[in-house]
């Protein structure tokens, strides 16, 4: 049975605000509202993997490798001619073998080599003698013996159908845990060639993976707040998805407790993925429930952005305004924050409706390692209005999407954290810019604060670059060495194009103040290739 | 006895050339700061055998790493030595060393610098020794050394003093000639703990030994400094009468490894050798080369 369970959360009274939570709960019998894929509900414990069919292949749709390393088509279910058969087109094929990868450990029980259309039609095509080994996903070249015969006379290979099984435990026939099965032929005949038309391999225990989604539909639109799910034990293999209406796919971290949803909001429908994965045949995940904060009370009825110009100067300080049209009713909470996401700015005015307030009016702050603006208005903005942030940003990227968050003090002073409603691109203007131009260098010139670097006078010697031309985050490392080679500190960021600052305090990897001499520095981006460093002197002297 | 090639012949000289000659080379070194073969190696010749040099008498460098060795050389020598560091920075920072012997009656005088320079970054080391034969098979040294660096308006300078022995084994076997050496060096205040706190080099100890023919040479040095270990080894090879391959490595251990390796070639002139050192390290490879070539003169 499916428990719905929908709660009004106290808060101060002083606060005409609150947000509601709604849980679900999996541990019941009714899964009708759950869409499953290769999952199922176990009664008392939520939703967990299918028991895996004793009659399903689990090497369909594996990859399937030859002896040389190239992909043979035997595990597609079928064995037509050319396409799904492979044919030995010599009589030499004593030890050819033939290695499927099943993704992950499973409990093999059987395995089944079915003939090419070749072989079906020219009998004579058939395997002189076999033997087919598993691996484990660990060990991947220690190979166990599942089933071997010597002399072979029947078309179809079926080790559940003859003698050949060799794993025995208490006197009975058992599974053999394996991610990779390797099928090898033992024996030939001199006038004739051989014809294999699929490889099936079953097993026992659950499924390797699989989904379950249900669609929340909320009766009036919501701003979406912290989701949290809870699972047993095998966290590591659960994954959780949300998305609002038409949106793709945003996947909620399940190691970060309480983040709030991503999606565009607010949201008249929420539709959870949850993935389930293992890599223990015999165990599974188990997906207890899910828990959704949300508040019906808006922070603006619609907010939709912008920004001109749409293309910049790479890696050249470059001027845009970044556009907001804020659509407030009466019940609204308002707008006194705004979070631009994407990339730090130096915010220069900002104008509501065309009117520019002083810089006593606002504040901003700006953060280059998360690319991100936060602008805190002092008074709300309480109707419909336009928002215009004039700024300056460095872009390094081709394309660098803008997206944005507003806020609201009063909600975050009820809820105790700032429920951000994300905002959604104008339909008729673009919140991407686009960076032309030659693209610069991967890593830019290293600015030291100072030489000589004093530890006593000047706490920090900071290393500021910036880096351009990467499209996915990667680590940053900062590397001192003495002059003779030895390395007494490192220092490590993660992320993207962007400016970067270390600090040093002058002290090495043991918290040591570092001697007075000459230091060597090298600051280099990791999968950077050749071009992907710099390297210099700096001096320490006290 | 003295390795083969350790020079036979007496030139007249006399006292006053020589002192000219010997004044001339430390006033050619003192262009700028002077210098300081701290961490990086002084001479070409030297730094091509990987540094391994405690127990090497053919070269004036020996001074720098024991000053025993000065005794064994019969002939008054100066070598010079121009270098740059790490080739891969663009203000790479430059190294020069002088050393000079004087053999009298009574013993041998020595004396050198070694300077390294960088952008707002200097520091030197001065020496002055006397290395003496004890016993045919016992040779001794010390020397008196005062290092300093400037950054700026910081700066410091220290006295500190270096002892070592160099014992000749002889010929081990008809064609194996053997020397150990040991050296104390930088001993003084600050104490080894506080000495790098200054900048200024750790005391070190040093065990050497060098095996050799008239054609070949084996050295190998274990040094230890301030914590660290380091394990040094040459190998020089007669490629031609006057030419000659040299071949070193270095292993550093500190808080990490550092490990370098070294070659070089010599090639000598009548009473004139040329020297040149090319070393670049595994672990800081992309840092580039070191480059020192060096000139040496013996009368």
């Amino acid at each position: 049975m499916v428990s719905m369970v929908t709660m009004l959360t106290a808060f101060p009274s002083a606060v005409d605000a609150a947000s509601q939570t709604v849980t679900w709960r999996w541990d019941g019998e009714d899964a009708s509202v759950l869409q499953l894929l290769q999952t199922s509900v176990d009664v008392g414990r939520g939703v967990v993997l299918d028991v895996l069919s004793p009659d399903k292949n689990i090497a369909l749709g594996a990859i399937a490798r030859n002896d040389f390393g190239l992909r043979e088509p035997l595990t597609d279910g079928e064995v037509s001619l050319v396409a799904s058969e492979w044919i030995s087109n010599t009589p030499n094929v004593f030890g050819r073998y033939f290695t499927v990868d099943l993704g992950v450990n499973r409990a093999i029980t059987r395995v089944r080599v079915r003939p090419g259309q070749t072989a079906i039609n020219q009998p004579e095509y058939y395997i002189r003698g076999y033997r087919v080994e598993a691996a484990l996903e660990n060990d991947p070249d220690i190979w166990r013996l599942l089933a071997e015969e010597r002399t072979n006379f029947n078309l179809l290979i079926d080790t559940g159908a003859d003698s050949t099984w060799a794993v025995v435990a208490d006197g009975q026939l058992a599974s053999r845990l394996g991610r990779y099965v390797r099928f090898t032929i033992t024996r030939q005949d001199r006038s004739n060639w051989v014809a294999i038309g699929d490889i099936e391999v079953f097993g026992e225990g659950v499924e390797a993976e699989g989904t379950a989604q249900y669609t929340w539909l909320p009766q009036a639109p919501v701003n979406v707040g912290r989701i949290r799910w809870q699972t047993e034990d095998r966290a590591e293999g659960f994954s959780l998805s949300a998305k609002g209406g038409d949106e793709t796919w945003s996947t909620v971290n399940p190691l970060e407790s309480d983040r709030s949803f991503a999606g565009a909001e607010p949201i008249d429908s929420l539709q959870f993925m949850a993935s389930l994965s293992t890599h223990d045949p015999f165990a599974t995940p188990v997906w207890r429930g899910v828990e959704v904060e949300y508040d019906t009370r808006l922070v603006a009825d619609g907010a939709l952005g912008a920004v001109e110009p749409n293309a910049v100067a790479r890696g050249e300080w470059a001027e845009i305004n970044y556009s907001i049209e804020l659509a407030l009713r009466a019940d609204n909470y308002g707008v006194d924050r705004v979070l631009l996401d994407g990339t730090a700015l130096v915010v220069d005015g900002l104008r509501v409706d065309g009117v520019l307030l002083s810089n006593n009016e606002y504040s901003y702050s700006a953060n280059d390692e998360l690319g991100q603006t936060e602008i805190q208005i002092n008074r709300a903005v309480l109707q419909t209005a336009l928002l215009q942030i004039e700024g300056r940003g460095l872009f390094l990227n081709e394309v660098t999407e803008i997206g944005f968050r507003v806020g609201n003090a009063q909600q975050e002073e009820a809820d105790g954290y700032i429920n951000w409603q994300n905002g959604r691109e104008s339909p008729v203007a673009s919140w991407r810019v686009r960076a032309q131009g030659t693209p610069g260098e991967l890593l830019g010139e290293i600015e030291l604060s100072e030489r000589p670097f004093s530890p006593y006078e000047s706490k920090e010697l900071t290393f500021k670059f910036i880096v351009s031309n990467l499209n996915n985050p990667t680590d940053i490392v900062l590397s001192l060495y003495r002059l003779n080679g030895v390395r007494v500190r490192q220092m490590q960021q993660n992320g993207g194009a962007r400016p970067y600052e270390f600090r040093w305090d002058g002290r090495d990897e043991g918290d040591r103040l570092v001697d007075p001499g000459l230091y060597l520095y090298e600051v280099r981006v990791a999968g950077g290739g050749e071009r992907s460093g710099r390297r210099g002197t700096c001096v320490v002297a006290y | 006895m003295a390795a083969r090639g350790a020079g036979g012949e007496e030139h007249a000289l006399s006292p006053i050339r020589s002192w000219l000659l010997f004044i001339n080379c430390l006033g050619l070194s003192v262009v700028g700061p002077v210098g300081a073969a701290f961490e990086t190696g002084a001479g070409a010749y030297s730094t091509a055998l990987g540094n391994a040099f405690s127990a090497g008498v053919e070269s004036a460098e020996g001074v720098w790493f024991n000053p025993a060795t000065s005794a064994r050389l019969r002939l008054p020598r100066v070598a010079i030595t121009q270098g740059a560091l790490y080739s891969g920075l663009s203000d790479r920072p430059s190294i020069s060393a002088a050393a000079g012997v004087w053999p009298r009656r009574w013993g041998t005088l020595q004396a050198g610098f070694s300077g390294l320079w960088a952008d707002d970054w200097a520091e030197s080391q001065w020496l002055l020794g006397y290395g003496r034969v004890l016993h045919p098979r016992l040779s001794v040294g010390a020397q008196l050394r005062t290092a300093s660096w400037s950054s700026g308006r910081y700066g410091q300078r220290r006295w500190l003093a270096t002892v070592g022995a160099l014992y000749e084994a002889g010929w081990v076997s008809s064609r194996s000639y053997v020397r150990f050496s040991a050296v104390v060096a930088n001993i003084g205040r600050p104490d080894s703990k506080s000495a790098r706190a200054s900048g200024m080099p750790a005391r070190s100890h040093t065990l050497g030994m060098q095996v050799r023919n008239a054609t070949r040479a084996l050295l190998l040095d274990l040094v230890e400094q301030g914590g660290d270990w380091q394990a040094r080894c040459g190998y020089e090879s007669v490629l031609r009468a006057e030419l000659k391959l040299r071949l070193g490595a270095t292993v550093l251990r500190g808080d990490t490894v550092n490990k370098t390796g070294h070659i070089g070639l010599g090639y000598e002139w009548k009473n004139v050798h040329f020297d040149y050192a090319f070393s670049r390290s595994y672990d800081l490879n992309d840092f580039g080369a070191d480059h020192r070539f060096g000139i040496g003169y013996a009368w």
